[in-house]
């Protein structure tokens, strides 16, 4: 390069032209630090204030009022492996996981496959968007009563059946997971499956009728044409629900609110119950140092994988 | 290979007609080209031979088998789009093989076909590559590689040439023609070029809002044009029409247009009797500037101010005006004319068309 | 800078929203806000006394207002009143030094005959009291006057066995004879306690301090009668979320609660005194001492408040008043304990009156008694045992429960 450029320029223009670009370069990028500084600000007070802070206290031995100043090294690490709460939480917050991955996904794609050449798929698309905007709360309390002992579906069995059902779908251990599960899936489906239909929309028509000509029948189009090409989508969608599935506290917090095993229903349960029902600062702390590891773990493992199927269908 | 044969082909979309009931025949091992503007309904045929779009009324046959109802996999059909429609997550090499790979044909003959295929186009190198990673041209022959290996009864061919460079369109133009040849493979070609149409088909179909206008040889089609649509389609630039009327002299037939006396021959129209309106169509080819090319011996002379003249190095184009309507004439051997010079013109009397104003089909005999 | 300053600079940014003490305005800080009328009239009398404004800010839910508190407190920074929980509760708040001994205020109090001594016991630690009294309530059976007529049942149970006999003749009268919720996952201690309470006051205070096991004999002996008392169905759904719904609906006939709820029940449409009544909850059995639940709740004032500013010590003055005690008795039907003050409703002064005569032991709920750190856990086992209400079961929560409190104790 420099011999090439000392060839074509002499050194006194070579400079200048250098001089000339490098502050035009820095024209642009200043402008670019004046845009970005807000949120560079918010999110070092909000965001990493408050996560360092966190780290902080899990190595302390706060309880209660006391314990602040007080190091700990890693004894609330070491409890998390004694009680057996955090290794049910853990237990049910895979569960979770898995059921945030699958259900809506499938639920998801199902619903994008049918609405895409459907007449009147925008309202459709907006009714199963909806629940996504009402609040979590709003959500649990909704699906409380249609739990309840006395609520929509047990009387939907017991009009069926004729006897009287009131099976505590939300009281129980066997089945209050999946209960909740299944209402986050009710919720999260639409914009599982708005993201789904976006991702349908960008894949070109012409390879599909390509593979038509070519002989494929439609579940082999989807299976070697469309589904990789929507991989890209599947895993934006997934990291989105994992990190659901991971963190999911409200849902829980207001539909298990009475059942006994409330605190070990998921990780970010058990760290809530820890730190604002029980006063263990530090050792509440220490869970979300491990949630919050798991979360950034997986998600990054998968935003990963996500970019390099995104560069390999481009 | 195989025949094609379409009879009365509809195509409705609501109430709209797209395909207004078309006949064609395309022969074993024939070169078909399907050639008109845009809207014409060209694409839309092409793609109810694929099966890609339903057939409203009428029947397909493909060697007598009527396949209208038949999937497009059970076709024994291939297709290149315009597009190339290459899947994106795929090599070349698994492009070429996924259509034999899902229909279940064993590896080694996925790999004979493939590797001939590849070695007649020359894609050995690429293999490997995704098409993100392959040039236009490079894109364009995996797509017709994809095509050949599944070995079927007739190529589709839609647009296939118009996201290509020109330097490298003529090159694959005449590739395609080549490996057509050496195929012997029957060939659907769409194109709204005319060049491409004339220099690649053994038959012309020249299409006009959803009806069949013309179906010929290029040569047919561009001396025997059956009407004014098809003379004005077919040929570049596009043959002078002119209002006129029929007359005559002492020594014949003549066409009156534009203030100037055109004597054609006797016996190559069937005239209307003499004063009734024609339209007279002229080749820029057939409008010779005097001193650059033979003086056609059957027409008439005029002289006229060159508005605009555009040079093309082996030729130039000269705009000029007979009576109120613009004119193009072609200049042999072309020599540098200045704006607003004045030159004599020669109309090749042998050589013009007449259409009938009203039907504008041509009164050739 | 020290560790826990950096920290409390932290702990600022992170977690309050709430301003700090100000110097001119004070704050109450309660999680009371149904309550929030009588506490306001209480600090606008206090705070006019003491030539200020004292402001009440409520913050609810109660989980929220501790983790709140906790903060604020680990951080040193105190709001001047507060509402807070006697026993353990308490306790644990005094050794921390965040809380004014307010001796001279009680000395005065008691010679001027608005409290007594004994209630100086309920808000004290180690003989020092640290609360002026917000509420104190007996904790007694709440009977539906009809259902009890209905059944035949001539007068309240005295005894274990008329309290089973009266359970019977409510069954056989189509009622469910106790309504008994889960309500917010801290009720099923009720039962419990008080079923080990009925066994062995002694051992009732044992379990709160680590010398007795959740799983002894007198647990068991709590365990096995709860038990029975779920398999003749004396007890309502525990799945329902309205606290007190099967009780105001009458499907329920009795409701063992503390007795600032007969304001809810008012409010729902029920008259004390005419609808409903109460009676004290007997022992099992004879032998054993007749007891009796009391709940107080302390405004607690702030040391460092007090000592900056001289004149607060009016505004206790005037939260330990007649006046004082009237306005939460006019205002939100809650009685705190003042000699002077008339009781706010039937139920309440009958109350009073019967607990007067019968002189029963009084004992801190187990609530606040136990340590606040293992109640969450203690009361799940509990609710379990209440959702399955099987011998198993009540083994499993036993053996979980004594696994709780003695790694509490182990490892205090």
């Amino acid at each position: 390069m420099a011999s090439n450029a000392t060839q074509m320029l002499s050194p006194e223009v070579m400079r200048m032209a250098q001089a000339r670009e490098r502050s035009s370069a820095w024209q642009q990028t200043r402008v670019a630090w004046i845009f970005i500084a807000p949120a560079v600000i918010m999110v070092t007070i909000f965001l990493l204030t408050p996560v360092v802070f966190n780290v902080i206290l899990s190595f302390t031995k706060w309880r209660k009022f006391t314990g602040l100043d007080q190091f700990a090294g890693f004894a609330n690490y070491q409890r998390l492996f004694v009680v057996p709460y955090f290794s049910e939480a853990l237990g049910n917050t895979a569960l979770w996981v898995v059921g945030a991955i699958i259900f809506p996904l499938a639920l998801g794609l199902g619903l994008a496959l049918l609405l895409r050449n459907i007449p009147f798929q925008e309202t459709f698309k907006s009714l199963y968007f909806l629940p996504k905007v009402l609040a979590p709360t709003a959500v649990g309390a909704i699906w409380y009563y249609v739990y309840a002992p006395h609520g929509v579906i047990n009387s939907a069995v017991s009009g069926l059946t004729g006897s009287e059902f009131d099976f505590g779908w939300i009281f129980v251990p066997e089945t209050v997971t999946l209960s909740i599960i299944f209402t986050f899936v009710w919720q999260t489906v639409g914009i599982t499956m708005v993201l789904l239909l976006l991702g349908l929309a960008a894949i070109p028509r012409d390879p599909l009728e390509a593979a038509r000509v070519d002989g494929a029948s439609q579940w082999q189009i989807f299976r070697h044409i469309i589904w990789p090409l929507l991989m890209p989508t599947v895993l934006v969608v997934t990291i989105l629900n994992v990190a659901a599935g991971f963190t999911t506290f409200d849902l829980l917090w207001v539909m298990a609110s009475s059942y006994p095993g409330k605190r070990t229903l998921s990780l970010a349960v058990y760290m809530y119950y820890e730190s604002f029902s029980n006063g263990a600062w530090a050792y509440g702390s220490a869970v979300a140092v491990v949630l919050g590891g798991m979360v950034i773990t997986v998600s990054a493992a998968l935003a990963v994988v996500q970019s390099r199927v995104e560069k390999s269908i481009r | 290979m195989a025949t094609v044969t379409m009879r009365n082909i509809i195509k409705i979309y609501g109430e709209f007609v797209a395909i207004k009931g078309v006949d064609i025949d395309v022969e074993d091992g024939s070169f078909v080209v399907l050639v008109g503007p845009s809207g014409c309904g060209k694409s839309t045929l092409l793609r109810m031979i694929a099966g890609l779009e339903t057939i409203s009324h009428g029947e397909l046959r493909i060697d007598d088998k009527l396949v209208n109802d038949l999937p497009s996999r059970d076709r024994g059909i291939a297709m290149v789009f315009q597009s190339y429609a290459l899947y994106p997550h795929m090599s070349v090499s698994d492009n070429l093989g996924f259509g034999l790979k899902i229909s279940g044909v064993n590896a080694g003959e996925i790999d004979r076909r493939r590797d001939e295929a590849a070695a007649m186009l020359g894609l050995d190198p690429y293999m490997d590559r995704r098409p993100s990673q392959l040039s236009g041209g490079q894109r364009q022959r995996v797509a017709i590689g994809r095509a050949m290996v599944r070995d079927p009864e007739v190529f589709l061919f839609d647009e296939p040439l118009s996201n290509l460079d020109a330097k490298l369109r003529n090159q694959t133009r005449i590739e395609i023609k080549r490996l057509q040849r050496e195929l012997k493979a029957t060939v659907i070609f769409v194109t709204h070029d005319q060049v491409e149409a004339m220099t690649l088909a053994d038959k012309i179909v020249v299409l006009q809002d959803g009806r069949v206008a013309q179906i010929g040889s290029p040569l047919d089609v561009f001396e025997r044009p059956r009407n004014q649509f098809v003379a004005g389609f077919i040929g570049a630039p596009s043959m002078n029409l002119l209002d006129a009327t029929v007359g005559s002299d002492a020594n014949g037939p003549l066409i009156r247009a534009g203030g100037i006396d055109v004597a054609v021959p006797p016996d190559r129209f069937d005239l209307p009797p003499e004063g009734t309106p024609v339209v007279l169509g002229v080749r820029p080819e057939d409008i010779v500037p005097e001193g650059h090319g033979s003086r056609p011996t059957l027409g008439a002379d005029f002289a006229a101010k060159v508005n605009f003249a555009e040079m093309l190095g082996n030729e130039s184009l000269l705009f000029a005006h007979l009576g109120d309507t613009e004119i193009v004439a072609r200049m042999q051997h072309p020599r540098a004319v200045d704006p607003d010079e004045t030159l004599n013109f020669r109309i090749d009397g042998s050589r013009v068309h007449v259409f009938d104003k009203q039907t504008q089909d041509t009164v050739l005999r | 800078m020290s560790l826990s300053k950096i920290l409390s600079g932290l702990t600022l940014t992170a977690f309050l929203t709430a301003g700090s003490v100000q110097a001119q305005e004070l704050k109450l800080y309660s999680d009371k806000a149904e309550w929030h009328p009588g506490i306001a009239a209480v600090t606008d009398a206090a705070g006019a006394a003491a030539g200020t404004t004292i402001n009440v800010q409520d913050l609810t839910p109660t989980d929220k207002y501790q983790a709140f508190m906790q903060t604020s407190i680990a951080s040193n920074n105190v709001p001047a009143f507060f509402t807070w929980w006697n026993g353990n509760q308490l306790s644990d708040l005094v050794a921390t030094g965040v809380a004014a001994d307010l001796s001279p205020y009680w000395d005065q109090a008691i010679a001027d005959g608005d409290f007594s001594a004994a209630q100086r016991e309920l808000v004290s630690v180690d003989g020092k009291p640290y609360g002026v009294l917000l509420n104190v309530a007996n904790w007694v059976v709440f009977y539906n006057t009809k259902a009890f007529e209905e059944a035949g049942i001539a007068a309240p149970p005295t005894t274990w066995d008329e309290f089973i006999a009266a359970c019977d003749k409510l069954k056989a009268a189509g009622y469910t004879p106790i309504n008994a919720p889960t309500t917010g996952g801290w009720m099923p201690f009720i039962w419990f306690s008080q079923l080990v309470l009925g066994t062995s006051p002694d051992d009732f205070v044992g379990l709160t301090d680590g010398t007795v096991p959740y799983d002894g004999a007198t647990v068991q002996n709590a365990f096995k009668v709860w038990g029975e008392m779920y398999d003749k169905g004396y007890f309502t759904d525990p799945r329902e979320q309205d606290d007190q719904k099967f009780f105001v609906d009458s499907s329920a006939a009795m409701f063992l609660v503390g007795d600032w709820h007969s304001g809810t029940f008012a409010a729902a449409g029920m008259e004390p005194g005419v609808d409903f009544k109460t009676f004290l909850m007997p022992a099992l059995s004879p032998d054993v001492e007749q007891s009796v639940i009391v709940e107080a709740s302390p405004i607690v004032v702030s040391a460092q408040a007090l000592s900056a500013n001289a004149d607060l010590g009016k505004a206790v003055q005037s939260m330990m008043g007649e006046q004082a005690s009237t306005d939460l008795g006019t205002e939100i039907q809650v009685y705190n304990g003042n000699l002077k003050a008339p009781a706010p409703n039937a139920t309440i002064e009958a109350n009073k009156e019967m607990v007067a005569s019968a002189n029963p032991r009084a004992l801190v709920r187990w609530w606040e008694a136990v340590p606040s750190q293992i109640q969450g856990d203690l009361v799940a086992s509990m609710g379990a045992f209440m959702f399955n209400p099987t011998p198993d079961q009540a083994q499993k929560s036993m053996a979980e429960m004594q696994a709780i409190n003695a790694d509490y104790w182990a490892n205090l």
